[in-house]
C-alpha cells in the first residue's frame, strides 16, 4: 500500500468534518473521491497533502508517517480549486517552473512544459499571462504545471470543474492517460458522477464526513450500499413497498396503494418489511400492452441525450425517469397512454431509514 | 415571441457576433449552446438589453425592441451567479418583482405561495440565501424571475455554477416549470447533455455564427458541419476517401477498409473526406465493417463505452448489452451501417480547425 489513511478525525471546533475515514492507496493507483459539497473531500485532501492537521489519526505514504510533516517535505503535488498562477509569468514559465524549482534544467523544464500545454490543449497560448486568460484555461494550465512536476502522488481538487463540458468530458479520459503513463499516483476530488465512474479504478463514496463505500466503479453503480449511493452515483427512481411474501428467490411486494411489485432477489428480509426500492431508468421499458411489474401512466416528453431517450412517465401517483437506448426504435410519442415495465431494481431495507434524509444530495 | 434579425457586434476589431439570425415561436424552449467564446452570451447580453448591437435589431412580440433599456423589454432573467438579495428571505425575494410593480398583497401572496410550492421551497421560504443549498438558491432565482409574469424567459447559463448531480435534478425540473408556466424560453450553457434535456430547439453558435438550428434530435443525427457533429455528444471520425467501383460509391479509409455509405454523398466521388459516426451505432458485426483492434471498456452503469484502435484513430463504441466483452488486443470487426454514416468534405481551415474549441 502507497497510501494509508488511518483513522483520520477532524473537528473545526465543535463540528466533525471527517469521522474516522480510513482507505489505502496502491501505487499507481487513480481513487476518486466522490462526494457532494461539504462531504469532507477537499479537507481530507488537504490533510493528506499536509495543509491541514488532523485531530485525530495518521497519514502514511510509501510507509513512512507523514501525519507531523510540513507540505513540502512530503514530495506530493496539490492541486487546489484556486490556481494561484505567477501573475508576472507567462504560461510557459508558470508551467516551466514547477519543474525547474525539483531541480531539472531549463531545456527539459521547457520541453516537458510544451508537452503538458499541448496536452492540456494550450500550446497555441503558451505565451500569454494569466490575465489574460478565462478561468477553464487557468484551471488547465494549473493542472499541465501540476502534471510537469514530476511528483509520483498528486492530489487534485476539482481539477476539471471550471472547464465547460465539452473540454471537461475530452480531458476526463486524457488526464487518466497521463496518470497511467507516468504511473502516478492520483487522488483525485469530485462531485461529478459521470468523471469518478469515468475515471477511477476506485470510488471512495464521501458523505457529512464519512466513507460510505469504497469500490470498484462497477460494484458502487451495480451494488450500491446504501439509498444514498445508489442515488447520487447513478440516480433512479424511488418507492416503498412492505414486503408481502418473500419466497426466497423471489420478492414479493405491496406499495400502499395496493400496487405490486415481485423481484428476483434473494434477500433474508421477512414479510412486513418496509423496503426502499431504486429502480434505474434504464431498467424501465415501456410496453402498449399490460405486462406484470407495470405501472399505468402517461408519456409526458420524450427528449434525447447522447445516449438514450429520456422519457418522463407520469403515472397517477408519481413521475418515474425512464431510458430507452437511441439505438432502438421507438414506437410511442409525448401524451401517449401505454404501461412502464419494471425490469430491475435494487432493494434497501428502509426499517430505520429517514428515507428523506437519506435521498439528499446537497 | 422572440425575433433577433442581421444583429453584429463588434469590440474593437474582434467581431462577437456576425449577422445573428433567429426566431423563437411563443411557448418554444430554445437552447444556445457553443464552446467559450462562441459569442452565445453577448447574444443573450443584446436580447437583454445589457450591451446594445453593432447593427441588427430585435423584436419582442413584434415590436422592434432594440432602443429599449432592458426594463422596458419585459422578461424575466436568471443568472449563472445566483443574484438574489442576501438581506432577504426566499419568500420575498420571489415576491420582489411583484412588489415593484405594486401588485396588490392578496394576489402577491398567492403567486408567491404558489411559485414556493411548486418549486418545492416549503420550509425554505423564510430562510435567507446563504443559509439555502446552491440548488435551493437557484431554483428561488428562477421562480423570482417567473414572478415577474413576463412570457419570455432569458436564463444565462442558469445552472453552471451547481453541483452536478443538482444540476441533472434541477435541469428536468426547469423544463417542467417553463412548461408548466408556458412561457418562452432562451437558454444559454456551454453544456450540451444540458441543451438537449431542456430545449425542443437548439442552436449551436461558433465563432459569433450560428451554425446549426433545429430540433435536438436532428442536429444530434444529421448535424450540418463537423463543428455540430463535435460539439454535440461524442463521435467516432475516420479519414476517408470516396471512391467509385462498378457505378456504386464507397469510403475507402485511410487504414484500407472499403464501406457503403448513402447515395446522398455520390457527388464527391474522388474527394478526401471524414466519416462521422457515434459511438452507439457501432457494433460488433460482420456486414460493412472495420478491422479495429480492442483495447478497453469504460463501465457507465447503464451501458459500456468499448475503445478500440484503428490504426492511429481511436473508436468508442456504445454497448448497452453489459455481458458484452471482448479480449484486450484481439481484432475486431466492427459494423458501421451505411445509413448512420455521416460524410463531410474536409474544410479549408483542416480537421484540427473545424473542431477546435478555441475561438479563432
Amino acid at each position: 500500500m502507497y497510501i494509508e489513511v488511518k483513522g483520520i478525525q477532524k473537528k473545526f471546533g465543535k463540528k466533525v468534518a471527517l469521522d474516522n475515514v480510513s482507505f489505502g492507496v496502491d501505487k499507481g493507483e487513480y481513487v476518486v473521491l466522490l462526494g457532494p459539497t461539504g462531504a469532507g473531500k477537499t479537507t481530507l485532501l488537504r490533510i493528506i497533502a499536509g495543509l491541514e492537521n488532523p485531530t485525530q489519526g495518521r497519514v502514511y505514504v510509501d510507509g513512512c508517517d507523514v501525519t507531523a510533516l510540513e507540505p513540502e517535505e512530503r514530495n506530493i503535488t496539490y492541486l487546489s480549486q484556486t490556481y494561484a498562477l505567477f501573475p508576472h509569468m507567462s504560461i510557459l514559465e508558470n508551467v516551466m517552473f514547477a519543474r525547474i524549482v525539483k531541480g531539472f534544467d531549463k531545456a527539459d523544464a521547457r520541453k516537458v512544459a510544451e508537452e503538458f500545454l499541448m496536452l492540456t490543449h494550450l500550446i497555441e497560448r503558451k505565451n500569454a499571462y494569466p490575465a489574460e486568460m478565462s478561468g477553464g484555461m487557468m484551471q488547465r494550465v494549473a493542472l499541465a504545471r501540476a502534471l510537469a512536476s514530476n511528483s509520483q502522488l498528486m492530489l487534485f481538487d476539482e481539477p476539471l470543474r471550471a472547464l465547460d463540458a465539452k473540454l471537461r468530458i475530452m480531458l476526463r479520459s486524457e488526464l487518466r492517460k497521463i496518470a497511467k503513463d507516468f504511473k502516478i499516483t492520483v487522488i483525485h476530488v469530485t462531485h461529478d458522477e459521470d468523471e469518478a465512474m469515468e475515471m477511477g479504478d476506485r470510488i471512495i463514496v464521501l458523505r457529512r464526513g464519512k466513507i460510505i463505500q469504497d469500490a470498484k466503479p462497477s460494484e458502487i453503480y451495480l451494488n450500491p450500499k446504501t439509498p444514498f449511493v445508489a442515488n447520487f452515483v447513478g440516480g433512479g427512481n424511488f418507492f416503498v413497498f412492505y414486503v408481502e411474501k418473500n419466497t426466497g428467490n423471489e420478492l414479493i411486494l405491496k406499495d400502499a396503494h395496493g400496487r405490486m411489485l415481485t423481484l428476483k432477489k434473494n434477500t433474508g428480509m421477512a414479510e412486513g418489511t418496509k423496503v426502499l426500492v431504486c429502480v434505474r431508468a434504464e431498467h424501465v421499458a415501456l410496453s402498449r400492452e399490460e405486462v406484470p411489474n407495470a405501472f399505468y401512466g402517461e408519456i409526458r416528453h420524450i427528449h434525447i441525450t447522447d445516449r438514450f431517450y429520456e422519457i418522463d412517465f407520469r403515472t397517477e401517483r408519481e413521475y418515474l425517469h425512464v431510458k430507452i437506448p437511441l439505438v432502438e426504435k421507438l414506437d410511442f410519442e409525448e401524451g401517449m397512454q401505454c404501461w412502464a415495465h419494471i425490469r430491475n431494481a435494487i432493494c434497501f431495507d428502509a426499517t430505520d431509514l429517514n428515507i428523506v434524509d437519506e435521498l439528499e444530495v446537497e | 415571441m422572440l425575433r433577433v434579425e442581421n444583429v453584429s457586434k463588434r469590440y474593437g476589431n474582434i467581431w462577437a457576433l456576425k449577422n445573428v439570425q433567429m426566431s423563437i415561436e411563443e411557448g418554444e424552449y430554445v437552447a444556445i449552446i457553443g464552446p467559450s467564446g462562441c459569442g452565445k452570451t453577448t447574444l443573450i447580453k443584446i436580447i437583454s438589453g445589457i450591451e446594445k448591437p453593432t447593427s441588427g435589431r430585435i423584436f419582442i412580440q413584434g415590436k422592434d425592441v432594440t432602443a429599449l433599456s432592458p426594463s422596458e423589454r419585459k422578461f424575466g432573467y436568471v443568472f449563472q451567479n445566483i443574484a438574489l438579495f442576501p438581506h432577504m428571505p426566499a419568500r420575498e425575494n420571489i415576491a420582489y418583482p411583484l412588489k415593484v410593480r405594486n401588485t396588490d398583497k392578496n394576489t402577491l401572496k398567492k403567486i408567491v405561495n404558489e411559485l414556493g410550492e411548486l418549486f418545492g421551497l416549503g420550509n425554505y421560504m423564510d430562510f435567507y440565501p446563504r443559509e439555502l443549498p446552491m440548488g435551493t438558491q437557484q431554483s428561488c432565482g428562477i421562480a423570482r424571475a417567473l414572478a415577474t409574469q413576463h412570457k419570455l424567459m432569458l436564463l444565462d447559463e442558469p445552472l453552471s455554477a451547481l453541483d452536478a448531480r443538482v444540476r441533472k435534478k434541477l435541469r428536468v425540473e426547469l423544463r417542467k416549470f417553463m412548461k408548466d408556466f408556458g412561457v418562452t424560453v432562451l437558454h444559454v450553457t456551454h453544456d450540451q447533455e444540458e441543451a438537449l434535456a431542456v430545449a425542443d430547439k437548439l442552436c449551436v453558435m461558433r465563432s459569433g455564427e450560428i451554425i446549426e438550428i433545429g430540433k435536438a434530435s436532428q442536429i444530434y443525427q444529421q448535424p450540418r458541419t463537423l463543428f455540430g457533429a463535435f460539439f454535440l455528444g461524442e463521435i467516432n471520425f475516420l479519414d476517408a476517401r470516396i471512391v467509385e467501383k462498378e457505378g456504386k460509391v464507397y469510403a475507402e479509409t485511410r487504414e484500407g477498409d472499403v464501406l457503403e455509405i448513402n447515395s446522398q454523398y455520390n457527388e464527391m466521388r474522388g474527394e478526401r473526406v471524414i466519416l462521422a459516426i457515434r459511438p452507439e451505432n457501432v457494433r460488433a458485426g460482420d456486414k460493412n465493417t472495420i478491422h479495429a483492434k480492442f483495447e478497453r471498456t469504460i463501465f457507465f452503469g447503464a451501458y459500456n463505452v468499448h475503445i478500440f484502435e484503428y490504426g492511429s484513430t481511436q473508436i468508442k463504441m456504445v454497448s448497452y448489452n453489459l455481458d458484452e466483452k471482448f479480449n484486450i488486443g484481439k481484432e475486431i470487426l466492427l459494423a458501421l451501417s451505411p445509413e448512420k454514416i455521416l460524410v463531410y468534405r474536409i474544410p479549408p481551415e483542416g480537421m484540427v480547425g473545424a473542431i477546435s474549441l478555441e475561438k479563432k
